[in-house]
C-alpha cells in the first residue's frame, strides 16, 4: 500500500473527499489545484498513478495528458481521467493519447473510487464502466 | 396549411343584382314602345326616317349590351383577381409551385424571403437545385427512393406534410415545416406540386437554446452534487461508531435525496441529448440473454433484501443475436428491473427473451407480481414526467423520465416498447429489438 498518487483537481471539495478516502486506505496523496502546478508535479516527481481532472482552469486535462505522454519518464505513469462531462469524443481522445481509464465523478462515491483504484493496482486494468451514457 | 387538392375557383358569386338589370330593362321598354309607335304609323314620320330610327335602336341596343356585359365581366373578375393577388403577396407562408418536369414555375414574396433567393434565382430552375431540403437527421430529401415529396405527390396524388426540414444557407440553417399538394391546372389535371412553406427557424432556435441550457445546467449541477454525496458517504462511514443511530439515519436519508437528485439530473441530461439528436446508438450484434443475465446479477442483492425472487427464463430454442447498443440497452433493462422491484412487495420478478422463428425481432419482457398499474395510467406510462400517483416506497428514486427515455432509446434501435398490467396482480413491460441479419 505504499503507492503514491497525484490528484489534479480544481474543485476543493471534490479534492478533499477523494483524497481523504484514498489516504484512509493507506495511499500517499499529493494534490494540485490547477493545470500548471499539476503538470509541473507530473513531470518532475514520481507517482504510481495520476488522477487527472479534465475541466481545469487555464489548461485542460487532455492537453496536460498530451504533455505528460511526451515526457519520457512521466509517460510511464498511468493516468486516469476524472470527469463530470461524459463526452464520448473527449474520452476517446484521452484513450488514444494513452489514458488507462476514466471516472464519471457524479457516479463515483469516494469508496467506489478507492475500490476502482485498488483494483487497478492489483490487476493493472481499470474498470471504466460508466453508469450514465455518453454524449456522442 | 392546405390539404387535398388546390383548385382555382370563383369566389365572387354575387347572386342576382336587381339594380344591374334595371338600366337595360328601362332602355328596352322605351325601345319597344318607340318601335311599336313607329310600326303602327302613329308618329308623323316618313318611311326612310322610320327605318333609320329602327336600325339605330337595334345597333345602339346591341352596342349597349356588349359594353355592359364587358364592364360586368371586368367588374366581376377584378375583385376576384385582386383578392387572390393580395392573398398571394401578403401571406407569411411561402408558396412554390413546381411543374411536373421539376421546374419552379410560381413563387410568392414570402417564399423568396424564406428561401433567401431572388425571383430570378429560383424561377425556371430545377427544384432540387434551388430548394435542397434536408431532413432532421441531415440527410438530403431527394436522395434515395421514396423520400422525395415532389415525386411522391406526383406519383400518388396524395398530399404530404413534412416537419423540421432544413435548408443550409451558408452559416445559417433555415428550419421549415412544409406541405406538398397536387396542383391542378386550368385543364382539371395535375400539372405540378404546390408547396406551402412555414419558417420555423425562430422556434427551433428557442428549442435548441432550451435544450443546450438543460445540458449546461446538468453539468454545472454535477460539481456540487459530487461533493455533497462524497461528504455524506464519508460522514455515514466515519461516524458509525460514535454518532447516534438516528443521526446516521438522517444522514442516510440525505444521501437518498442526493441520489434522487443525481438521477433526475442524469435523466434530464439524457433527455436533452436525445432531443438534440446527439445520441448515435452504436448497434452491434449481441447475445441479449447474456446482457439480461448481467443485469439480473446486479439486482439479486436488492431483490433478496425484499424477499423477492428474481430470475431469467430462457427459451429452449436459441435466441438469435440482436442489434443493440451495449451501453444503452442495459440501462433500460436495469431501469425496468429496478421499477419492478420497487413496486413489488412479494413474489417475483421474471425476465425473459422470446423469439418466434420467422419473426424479425426478439421480445424482452420484465414481469413482476407487484401492485400493478391503474387502467387510466396505462396510456400515459411513457410520457415525459408522468408518474403514477400511488404509494411509493420511501426514498424512491423515480423521476418520471425513465420510461420516456426507455421509449426513445428503444425507438432509436427500431424497436417498440409496451406494457400490460392488472392492478393488484402485476405488470409486464415488453420491448422488441430487431435481430441481427
Amino acid at each position: 500500500m505504499d503507492k503514491k498518487i497525484l490528484i489534479i483537481e480544481d474543485e476543493p471539495f471534490i479534492l478533499e473527499t477523494y483524497s481523504r478516502e484514498l489516504e484512509k486506505t493507506g495511499y500517499q496523496i499529493d494534490t494540485a489545484v490547477d493545470g500548471t502546478s499539476g503538470l509541473d508535479k507530473s513531470l518532475n516527481q514520481e507517482y504510481d498513478l495520476i488522477l487527472l481532472d479534465i475541466m481545469l482552469p487555464e489548461m485542460n486535462g487532455i492537453d496536460i495528458l498530451r504533455e505528460i505522454k511526451k515526457n519520457e519518464k512521466a509517460s510511464k505513469t498511468p493516468v486516469i481521467l476524472l470527469t463530470n462531462l461524459g463526452q464520448e469524443s473527449v474520452v476517446d481522445e484521452a484513450f488514444k493519447l494513452g489514458a488507462q481509464g476514466y471516472i464519471l465523478k457524479i457516479n463515483a462515491l469516494p469508496t467506489q473510487l478507492v475500490k476502482r483504484v485498488s483494483e487497478f493496482f492489483e490487476t493493472g486494468k481499470f474498470n471504466s464502466e460508466d453508469i450514465g451514457f455518453l454524449e456522442s | 396549411m392546405l390539404h387535398g387538392k388546390l383548385c382555382v375557383y370563383n369566389e365572387n358569386y354575387q347572386g342576382m343584382n336587381i339594380k344591374r338589370l334595371l338600366l337595360p330593362l328601362v332602355f328596352w321598354i322605351i325601345a319597344i314602345v318607340v318601335a311599336a309607335l313607329l310600326s303602327l304609323n302613329i308618329l308623323p314620320i316618313n318611311n326612310d326616317l322610320r327605318t333609320m330610327i329602327m336600325a339605330g335602336i337595334v345597333i345602339f341596343g346591341a352596342l349597349f349590351h356588349i359594353i355592359t356585359l364587358f364592364l360586368a365581366q371586368k367588374a366581376k373578375s377584378a375583385p376576384q383577381m385582386s383578392i387572390s393577388n393580395s392573398v398571394f403577396d401578403a401571406i407569411e407562408e411561402g408558396i412554390v409551385i413546381v411543374n411536373a418536369d421539376g421546374i419552379v414555375s410560381v413563387t410568392n414574396p414570402a417564399a423568396l424571403s424564406i428561401l433567401k433567393l431572388t425571383h430570378e434565382e429560383i424561377i425556371n430552375q430545377d427544384y432540387r437545385k434551388v430548394i435542397p431540403f434536408f431532413n432532421e437527421s441531415g440527410d438530403s430529401l431527394y436522395i434515395g427512393t421514396g423520400n422525395d415529396p415532389y415525386q411522391e405527390v406526383l406519383k400518388t396524388n396524395q398530399s404530404q406534410q413534412l416537419k423540421n426540414l432544413q435548408l443550409y444557407k451558408g452559416e445559417e440553417t433555415v428550419y421549415i415545416n412544409a406541405s406538398f399538394s397536387p396542383f391542378i391546372g386550368a385543364n382539371g389535371k395535375v400539372t405540378g406540386v404546390f408547396t406551402l412553406l412555414q419558417d420555423i427557424t425562430e422556434e427551433q432556435a428557442l428549442e435548441k437554446m432550451k435544450l443546450d441550457f438543460v445540458a449546461m445546467a446538468a453539468h454545472e449541477l454535477r460539481t456540487p452534487m459530487t461533493s455533497i454525496r462524497g461528504y455524506l458517504e464519508i460522514l455515514i462511514n466515519e461516524t458509525q461508531d460514535t454518532a447516534k443511530p438516528e443521526h446516521i439515519k438522517l444522514l442516510q436519508h440525505a444521501m437518498l435525496s442526493a441520489d434522487r437528485l443525481v438521477n433526475l439530473m442524469n435523466n434530464l441530461l439524457s433527455v436533452s441529448q436525445i432531443e438534440r439528436h446527439k445520441l448515435q446508438p452504436n448497434l452491434t450484434p449481441t447475445d441479449i440473454v447474456d446482457l439480461l443475465k448481467t443485469s439480473i446479477q446486479n439486482f439479486k442483492p436488492e431483490a433478496e433484501e425484499k424477499g423477492l425472487m428474481i430470475e431469467l427464463v430462457e427459451q429452449k430454442t436459441s435466441t438469435p443475436q440482436v442489434l443493440v447498443d451495449k451501453k444503452l440497452i442495459p440501462q433500460i433493462v436495469d431501469n425496468l428491473i429496478a421499477n419492478a422491484i420497487s413496486y413489488t412487495t412479494k413474489g417475483s420478478v421474471v425476465v425473459g427473451a422470446a423469439y418466434q422463428p420467422g419473426s424479425k425481432t426478439v421480445v424482452v419482457s420484465v414481469k413482476d407480481t407487484g401492485q400493478g398499474i391503474p387502467v387510466e395510467a396505462l396510456p400515459h406510462m411513457f410520457q415525459k414526467f408522468y408518474r403514477v400517483s400511488s404509494l411509493l416506497e420511501q426514498g424512491s428514486k423515480g423521476t418520471g423520465l425513465g420510461l420516456y427515455i426507455a421509449k426513445k432509446l428503444i425507438e432509436l434501435h427500431n424497436g417498440r416498447i409496451w406494457v400490460e398490467s392488472a392492478e393488484g396482480k402485476g405488470t409486464t413491460f415488453y420491448f422488441s429489438l430487431p435481430i441481427a441479419e
